[in-house]
């Protein structure tokens, strides 16, 4: 008796802990709270780790949190339940799948991006068009169909009549591009700002405006909180754009 | 070091085994002709066991030589060493060691079908082997499902199913019961005899050694002490350890006169005593039965009597062992009704008489 | 008398929260599965070739762990060398190491510009990134000491002195090996063997970095799960329902048998 007690005690403990965090860790509407958690596409991982820094010196006590991830990554987290005060995405079809009764404000376009062909310093593959990409004998690497930069690819690339020769499909822009970094892979496409941001480690091949996708980072608010939104509003200030830019973004 | 006094036959065994092994150091030199059954015999850690992996070919030699049935098994000197899957030995260990995945059968099929035998004619083999030793409806049982004395047997049919020219049985009795023990004994005594190689026989138990052996080797610390036939042994160790195993006091002393022995400064008086030997030592055995003890210092003839305290006593059934502390240890064989009329206890002041007749002295 | 039903319970409350802990999520996934979608789910075309390729992929990786694992774990066991427990450290590397530096270094070793892959693709013309061998290197890299240390362990448990009585009847090392050892530590292979495959089952880490991630290719199971996850997290479940069925299925045969 006292065995089958303790085993259904144990199991409510459990499922109480787990019902508890999935009820939704949405930090509560209550008094000005000093932390912003900001989910982002991971293509805005230099630029916006740059801006929080700022954010902060200017308004000391305030600590920003920053998480990077594919944006459709992004998504699946908030929609199940992930703490979040503010999200930035790339390209507007992934916040298609947000759940509407979790955004609370926003939708404002933080920057924009267009495509780039990478290749390693060398250019092994002797890549110099987007054309070049359906050589049989290149390694081509591209983000998963599912993640903006692999949809907005696919589009570049159907635009352009290429069929590339792609070895994998990686989960999102920072991994793609490491697989070029590291020399496995002969050309990649990823974002303009990903080639800027990589600097020397990494080659540009300009892809024609004709066929190039341009996409735009919308800023969405979960929270209302004032902290949330004094943040939301210095991510528009002429500071955070001269960040933006000088990552490679554009800005409206 | 007893010489090698014995004919040796080119086609049995001839062996000079001397290595070192941490702190062992093994110098023994052993022979023996086809059919011929030597036990080996000393208290732990003598070498028994080196010696016999040193003849299967576990352990190298690092001087001296082993020839078996005209081959060279291993030779330092020469740079020629057999490995032991190409010697002709067969080993029976003290826990059997069967395989526990192979019927009985096949645990006896092993040797031949490892030696390239084919199957219905190794399976043959094992058969006929397995009758030898009585378990021919054994076949295809699991050796978990044998008791400890159809396992040795069947350890032995595995052994001999190689037909071997050397035979090495490590303890073979030693981990059965009683019982099966003196039943296994009288089989393995059968077997042997009707076996054609030559087999060591590794034993602590004197009896294994006395009722089947040809001949007794007994080591001490690596080196060879004594060896001879059973009636020689018995009749004259020439070591402590020996005549211990053969239920015997030993003394060590110097010949004094025509009837007299001066063991460490006291007389034992004996029938003529034989000269000869190496100046003057001798060996003096008495039988413990012979040894008679008195609360008070008895008169009359035995003129060996000295004053003993007891210092230990072993009740073994209708007889007691009874070991004296005197000039000497003494061993004292008495009755249990003794035991009761001296009330003997330890530590107990007594008296032990020895008849002259009952001593034996010989050369050194 | 109540003292020991308080140490009882002592003992078994921990133990209860350790059972909900393994089964509260399993049951989770079972009740959120939407069952009815599930054969549509399947009928997904990167379903099919992800469990092939892992299913083929874990095959191939399990007889390479027990071709090079079994002789390894012999040789762990029965020497005396000064430097085998280094060796066995070494073996156990795997184990600890994050699997995605499982990947970057089976990158810096065997990537085109690797140690070994650089030579490789200059003289064979082939490179392992990006194939299904590369899945197979991933596999056997994290599955492998799981292998040798189950076999290990056995093979410690087994009288030395049957090597020594099988030579004295003829058995060369080799047959010994085959004929004695082999069979009778066949539990601890059996159990060894299970540990690995299901651990190359479910490696993602250093498959992604090192082998990418191709439908048909490259893309196993897990990855085949973890891209779903993205789009379709129905997809995702239904996925993670087969590979849940195919462990438990396997496992549970092996428990009867041989896992003790």
């Amino acid at each position: 008796m006292g065995r089958v007690a303790a085993g259904v005690a144990a199991l409510a403990l459990a499922l109480g802990v787990a019902g508890c965090s999935a009820a939704g860790g949405t930090p509560g509407n209550g008094p000005t709270r000093h932390t912003v958690v900001v989910l982002a596409a991971s293509s805005l991982t230099e630029s916006l780790t740059a801006i929080a820094k700022d954010f902060e010196a200017a308004h000391p006590g305030t600590d920003v949190q920053l998480s990077f991830a594919a944006s459709s990554t992004v998504v699946t987290q908030v929609n199940q339940g992930a703490p979040a005060d503010l999200i930035a995405l790339a390209g507007t079809s992934a916040a298609g799948r947000l759940d509407a009764k979790r955004i609370v404000g926003g939708s404002r376009s933080v920057a924009s991006n267009t495509l780039e062909i990478a290749t390693p310093p060398g250019n092994p593959g002797k890549v110099n068009a987007i054309t070049d990409l359906s050589r049989a004998t290149l390694k081509v690497v591209l983000c998963v169909a599912t993640a903006p930069c692999g949809e907005a690819a696919a589009k570049a690339l159907s635009a352009a009549g290429v069929v590339a020769h792609v070895v994998s499909y990686e989960n999102d822009v920072k991994a793609t591009l490491a697989k070029v970094q590291l020399g496995e892979a002969d050309a990649a496409i990823v974002y303009h700002s990903d080639v800027v941001s990589a600097g020397g480690r990494v080659r540009g091949v300009q892809i024609p405006a004709s066929v190039n996708q341009t996409l735009d980072y919308p800023l969405i608010r979960l929270t209302d909180d004032p902290t949330t939104a004094e943040f939301a509003t210095f991510l528009l200030s002429d500071q955070s754009r001269r960040r933006l830019r000088d990552n490679g973004f554009q800005t409206p | 070091m007893a010489a090698l006094s014995l004919q040796t036959d080119v086609n049995g065994l001839q062996a000079d085994v001397r290595l070192t092994r941490g702190v062992l150091q093994l110098g023994i030199e052993l022979s023996a002709h086809p059919g011929q059954i030597v036990a080996v015999l000393g208290p732990n850690g003598s070498g028994k066991t080196t010696l016999l992996h040193t003849l299967a070919g576990l352990i190298r030699l690092q001087h001296g030589q082993i020839h078996v049935a005209g081959s060279v098994w291993d030779s330092p000197a020469n740079n020629v060493w057999m490995a032991p899957e190409q010697r002709r030995t067969g080993l029976v260990v003290a826990d059997h060691l069967l395989f526990p995945h192979l019927s009985v059968i096949d645990n006896v099929g092993f040797g031949p079908r490892a030696r390239g035998v084919p199957k219905a004619d190794a399976r043959a083999r094992a058969g006929a082997e397995l009758d030898a030793v009585g378990l021919g409806d054994h076949l295809e049982v699991r050796p978990g499902e044998l008791s400890s004395g159809q396992a040795q047997r069947v350890a032995l049919a595995r052994a001999l199913a190689t037909d071997p020219a050397l035979l090495l049985l490590d303890e073979p009795l030693s981990a059965l019961d009683p019982t099966t023990r003196a039943q296994t004994r009288a089989d393995l005594g059968v077997r042997l005899r009707a076996f054609g190689g030559v087999t060591i026989l590794v034993t602590h138990d004197p009896l294994d050694a006395l009722s089947l052996a040809d001949r007794l080797v007994f080591i001490e610390a690596g080196r060879l002490v004594q060896e001879g036939t059973p009636q020689e042994v018995i009749a004259r160790p020439r070591d402590a350890y020996v005549a211990q195993v053969v239920g015997l006091n030993f003394l060590r002393g110097q010949r004094v006169g025509d009837q007299q022995v001066d063991v460490g400064g006291t007389i034992v008086v004996a029938p003529d005593i034989p000269t000869g030997g190496s100046g003057g030592s001798v060996c003096v055995t008495i039988p413990p039965s012979a040894v008679a003890l008195y609360r008070t210092r008895p008169d009359g003839s035995p003129r060996n009597t000295w004053p003993v305290t007891v210092s230990d006593i072993q009740l073994i059934g209708q007889t007691a062992r009874v070991i004296l502390d005197g000039p000497f240890i003494l061993a004292a064989e008495v009755t249990a009704g003794a035991v009761a009329d001296l009330r003997l206890g330890v530590g107990q002041e007594l008296w032990a008489t020895v008849k002259a007749t009952e001593v034996s002295v010989y050369p050194a | 008398m109540r003292s020991v039903r308080w140490a009882r319970a002592g003992l078994v409350f921990p133990a209860w929260v350790a059972i909900a802990v393994l089964l509260v999520p399993l049951l989770a996934l079972l009740l959120k599965a939407d069952w009815a979608g599930i054969p549509a789910h399947l009928a997904n075309p990167t379903v099919v070739p992800a469990l092939r390729l892992s299913l083929l992929t874990t095959t191939s990786t399990l007889v390479i762990c027990a071709l090079i694992g079994t002789p390894l774990a012999w040789l762990l066991a029965r020497s005396t060398h000064r430097a085998t427990p280094w060796l066995r450290a070494l073996v156990t590397v795997p184990l600890v190491l994050p699997p995605v530096v499982g990947g970057v270094a089976l990158l810096m070793a065997y990537g085109r510009e690797g140690v070994v892959g650089r030579t490789l693709l200059e003289v064979a013309g082939w490179s392992i990134p990006f194939t299904p061998v590369a899945v197979v290197c991933a596999e056997v890299f994290v599955a492998l000491p799981f292998y040798v240390l189950a076999v290990e362990g056995a093979m410690q448990g087994l009288d030395p002195r049957y090597d020594g009585l099988a030579a004295t009847l003829g058995a060369s090392p080799w047959r010994t090996f085959r004929t004695v050892v082999v069979p009778m530590v066949a539990p601890g292979i059996a159990s060894g063997a299970a540990l690995a495959w299901a651990r190359a089952l479910g490696e993602f880490g250093a498959t992604i970095t090192f082998a990418g991630n191709f439908p048909g290719r490259t893309q196993t199971a897990p990855l085949a799960v973890y891209v779903a996850l993205e789009s379709d997290p129905q997809a995702a479940i239904a996925l993670s329902l087969v590979m849940l069925l195919i462990s438990v299925v396997i496992l549970g045969a092996l428990r009867g048998r041989w896992l003790r």
